[in-house]
């Protein structure tokens, strides 16, 4: 399933993994606002952009072909707001768009595949993100595909079973999602009492942060100076 | 309904997500009030389960199908403060593991969807929590979570400059109340069917209504009747005033006023350049890093602020 190749890739081993997670989460928004503050980027410009970000997924030593594929996905949400523009009378602005925003979803694909999910957490708590929102955060990603796991099994019977489209269907589906609701509910109790016999306080552990040493600050140099550099060509 | 980065124009997601930030913090800092401290796992597990019932289709008639938002559901089970929370964690993880919305459009989004979209189906659900008039409550509470949601989105894309023809305006409009009565459908159904499990299967401390937390004074229910009025009316308004930027430009200039209204929003860094610096690329640059850093700034002061004298969250 597709967040166990995402727990693998980001647990993996190479100079962009190895990279403090407040540096990257700070090129990220800066490569995002940049793009976004360029109006019609010239060909040239999304060229360079592709190139960098194709160069850090290499360096990444991620698999380059099943993260384009995944960036792809981005495009169907992205076509339908670019179609509204594009029927508001604004063709060039909608190609532009269309571009822009495929290079930030790719970039923020690449960055959270080349962090592991405690340290893009624990960056948060760095950037005084609420703590309740980063840890509800933190258990509705952990728990989410144990439970969409058994909403795909629901569906996938209740479709083995001849289900049809129609009025009664949307009364399975409500059951469906009210049996979700209880097994949920159950679950919640479980894994309340579990983490109070492994010693929940009401806060979840994060991991600790090393000092921002000289490395990190020349690579946040680094990544500023090659955003400038984008914006200049 | 996520909206992508870069469809919103600067001063608007900027402006959003200065607000949304701020606010955020100060609904987790509600939420940790009234929730008890031991319900992370509730709140998480709930959230999962939305996130998950999220997936599950509803076909609804030929080739049309929708899924349940769970704003509305959230709030009733976990009170406004925590769906609303619930809800921004779900967007959040969305923006970045999903790539569904954009993460400087996540300001935008969290407003539309987490706060005004979970408060617009709450309060409904709230007023008329009692008795036989529950299930409308619900249904109306479905219903303007979605089309608040939807309404909101469309005034800010209006607000961006994307002039859309009215066909489409009318188009997109009928495609949102549609899903809006699917929600309320949903929202009802869901809530009906956990009623009965809980009635025949083993007890659950969880309640589905909000009847606990409601008003018990008449001015109490007038006030927030008013509320939710202002929010749908605002949301209307503000899209009917922006899709008719020529016509409020007029009102302008018949009035007198000096300015025009047709860039509604004006950038504080306008055209993204700092004039000062000499170089046009370098100009543009920092234009970003400054508003970037402008941006840290407001949301920090404005926490700092909110958070002032109030217990912290340890």
């Amino acid at each position: 399933m597709r967040h166990t190749t995402f727990a693998q890739w980001s647990n993996q081993d190479s100079i962009v993994h190895a990279a403090d997670a407040r540096v990257k989460l700070a090129l990220l928004l800066y490569f995002v606002v940049s793009l976004a503050l360029v109006r019609f980027p010239t060909p040239l410009q999304l060229g360079a952009c592709l190139l960098v970000l194709i160069a850090t997924i290499i360096a990444a030593r991620l698999p380059l072909v099943s993260i384009i594929r995944i960036s792809l996905f981005s495009v169907p949400f992205v076509g339908v707001f670019a179609i509204i523009v594009y029927l508001s009378g604004d063709g060039r602005r909608a190609w532009a768009i269309l571009a822009k925003s495929y290079l930030s979803a790719l970039s923020v694909l690449v960055a959270t595949s080349s962090t592991p999910l405690p340290r893009l957490i624990a960056a948060g708590h760095y950037f005084r993100m609420p703590a309740l929102l980063l840890e509800v955060t933190q258990v509705i990603y952990r728990y989410f595909f144990v439970i969409g796991a058994q909403a795909h099994q629901m569906q996938t019977s209740f479709q083995s079973r001849g289900g049809k489209p129609g009025l009664r269907a949307l009364r399975a589906s409500s059951g469906m999602i009210a049996v979700l609701f209880g097994r949920s509910y159950e679950k919640a109790v479980i894994v309340h009492q579990a983490m109070l016999g492994r010693g929940f306080t009401g806060r979840l552990p994060s991991p600790a942060l090393r000092p921002l040493g000289a490395v990190d600050f020349t690579l946040l140099g680094a990544g500023l100076l090659l955003a400038f550099g984008l914006h200049s060509i | 309904m996520h909206i992508p980065d870069n469809f919103l124009s600067t001063p608007v997601w900027a402006t959003l997500d200065a607000i949304a930030i701020p606010t955020v913090a100060m609904v987790s800092r509600k939420a940790q009030q009234v929730t008890d401290t031991n319900r992370l796992p509730l709140l998480g597990v709930m959230g999962a389960f939305v996130f998950a019932a999220q997936m599950i289709n509803f076909p609804v008639g030929i080739g049309t199908s929708g899924h349940l938002v769970g704003g509305t559901l959230l709030a009733c089970i976990l009170g406004p403060w925590a769906g609303a929370l619930v809800i921004t964690s779900i967007l959040l993880i969305q923006a970045l593991v999903f790539q569904d919305g954009g993460i400087l459009a996540l300001g935008a989004n969290v407003i539309n969807m987490g706060l005004l979209g979970v408060l617009a189906g709450y309060l409904p659900a709230k007023l008329l929590s009692r008795g036989k008039w529950k299930a409308h409550g619900l249904f109306i509470g479905g219903f303007c979570s979605v089309m608040v949601s939807g309404l909101l989105a469309l005034t800010e894309l209006t607000l961006s400059n994307v002039r859309m023809p009215p066909a489409l305006l009318e188009a997109s409009l009928g495609l949102f109340a549609i899903n809006a009565a699917i929600e309320g459908a949903i929202t009802v159904s869901v809530v009906r069917a956990i009623e009965r499990l809980r009635s025949s299967g083993p007890s659950m401390a969880v309640e589905t209504s909000p009847s606990r937390l409601a008003p018990r004074h008449m001015w109490r229910n007038a006030l927030t009747a008013m509320g939710l009025a202002a929010v749908i009316l605002a949301s209307i308004g503000v899209l009917v005033a922006s899709a008719l930027p020529d016509g409020l430009e007029h009102v302008a200039k018949t009035l007198g006023m000096p300015f025009g209204a047709h860039p509604l929003l004006h950038a504080p860094l306008r055209d993204y350049q700092i004039q000062a610096l000499g170089t046009n690329w370098l100009s543009r640059a920092s234009a970003g890093l400054v508003g970037l850093v402008l941006i840290y700034v407001v949301c920090a002061l404005g926490g700092y602020l909110l958070g002032r004298g109030r217990r912290s969250y340890s």
